[in-house]
């Protein structure tokens, strides 16, 4: 069990190492900037309590992704309406003038985005665990499965991703 | 448009750090906070406890009393409700294993509706013997309940506890549609992640 200064290292080392990761699963689940901000305050809320029970045996890492998509979880069961399509607000892509790629390749990320909304959700756990780059020990532990059901099911996560951006595109 | 491999998804998806740090950092200095707070809630609840009695045995006028009884009924109505909020985070966040945080996701949402039916069925009967309570206390008999009820229920201290207890009402229609919807989403989450289960052990 982490003691209370460990805890504010952990916790700490959690806010500097673990925002992009954060930020992104917050994403993957909520389309709304101002309904994210609150999913990514709950989240950190959730790893400062859960800290507490942090023993090490997982990375740090791996302990953050594990709440955050049990969080995101709670927030889609919990919302007060059901979710609709929401235009991606521009905070996704830069303001100032784009050259043609960069609007380009905003596009994209736009895309990918939306796509992953579309994907069931024991699917989108596992994808967006593929795309942050977690091996498939480290998602069998955040996931609960086995190494072997986590290839499987990132394998069909890919395929119906693919096929999305396909008819979307 | 260009269809990307899986790679140029990896760096698609990584190439954005969503919203910048210093509002990532503010919100994490925030959830520090509220997670101490939260931690002190306990002892807060007790200090409060006790400095409510003490000064509403010490202040003599009626109105002092009546207004510390309800900061304190309202104080100790939103700890509770906080620290059940955070008993029920940390219980279903100390598990890995999805399946088993659905399943009491469920079971605490299953019991929160029953909390909530238990008090929608109960409140109306209360709600009706409080009036006749109040009632019987301006009437000598049955034949002059009607006329005594009308009398209370003239005051505007009645019609404000009426009021209060109508929008209680509707706030527990609400919370019952709410969990409603929580436990349908929660329960075609669960088929999901048995039908994605299946397909992982190769069943379907």
């Amino acid at each position: 069990m982490a003691a209370n200064g460990s805890k504010e290292q952990l916790f700490a080392q959690v806010s500097s190492s673990c925002m992009g990761l954060i930020s992104r699963i917050a994403l993957s689940y909520e389309a709304s900037p101002a309904l994210r901000h609150e999913l990514v305050q709950d989240i950190l809320l959730a790893i400062w309590v859960a800290l507490s029970n942090f023993r090490g045996d997982a990375s740090v890492k791996t302990f953050a992704a594990s709440i955050a998509q049990k969080r995101c979880i709670s927030h889609v069961s919990k919302r007060a309406r059901e979710p609709r399509q929401v235009e991606l607000s521009t905070d996704l892509a830069s303001a100032a003038e784009l050259p043609d790629e960069q609007a380009l390749r905003n596009d994209q990320k736009r895309h990918l985005v939306e796509s992953i909304h579309q994907l069931p959700i024991p699917q989108r756990e596992a994808i967006v665990l593929c795309l942050e780059g977690f091996s498939y020990a480290e998602m069998a532990t955040i996931l609960g499965i086995s190494p072997n059901a986590v290839m499987l099911r990132c394998q069909r996560a890919k395929t119906t991703l693919k096929t999305i951006m396909g008819r979307r595109s | 448009m260009r269809e990307p491999g899986f790679e140029e998804l990896v760096d698609l998806w990584q190439d954005r750090e969503e919203g910048d740090r210093e509002v990532f950092e503010a919100l994490a200095r925030r959830a520090r906070r509220r997670g101490r707070l939260l931690a002190l809630a306990d002892l807060g609840l007790v200090v409060l406890l006790v400095v409510g009695v003490l000064l509403s045995v010490f202040t003599t006028p009626h109105a002092t009393t009546m207004v510390m009884a309800v900061v304190l009924l309202a104080a100790t109505l939103w700890l509770s409700w906080t620290r059940r909020r955070h008993r029920q985070m940390t219980a279903t966040l100390n598990t890995s294993d999805p399946a088993a945080f659905l399943e009491s996701s469920v079971a605490i949402a299953r019991a929160n509706l029953r909390r909530v039916r238990l008090s929608l069925m109960l409140i109306g009967p209360l709600i009706v013997l409080g009036i006749v309570f109040k009632g019987s206390q301006r009437s000598d008999g049955l034949e002059d309940l009607p006329q005594g009820i009308l009398e209370w229920a003239s005051r505007p201290v009645a019609q404000i506890a009426l009021a209060v207890l109508f929008l209680l009402v509707l706030n527990l229609f609400r919370s019952r549609r709410r969990l409603r919807a929580e436990l349908s989403r929660l329960e075609s989450l669960r088929l999901d992640y048995e039908q994605e289960k299946r397909r992982d052990d190769g069943i379907e």
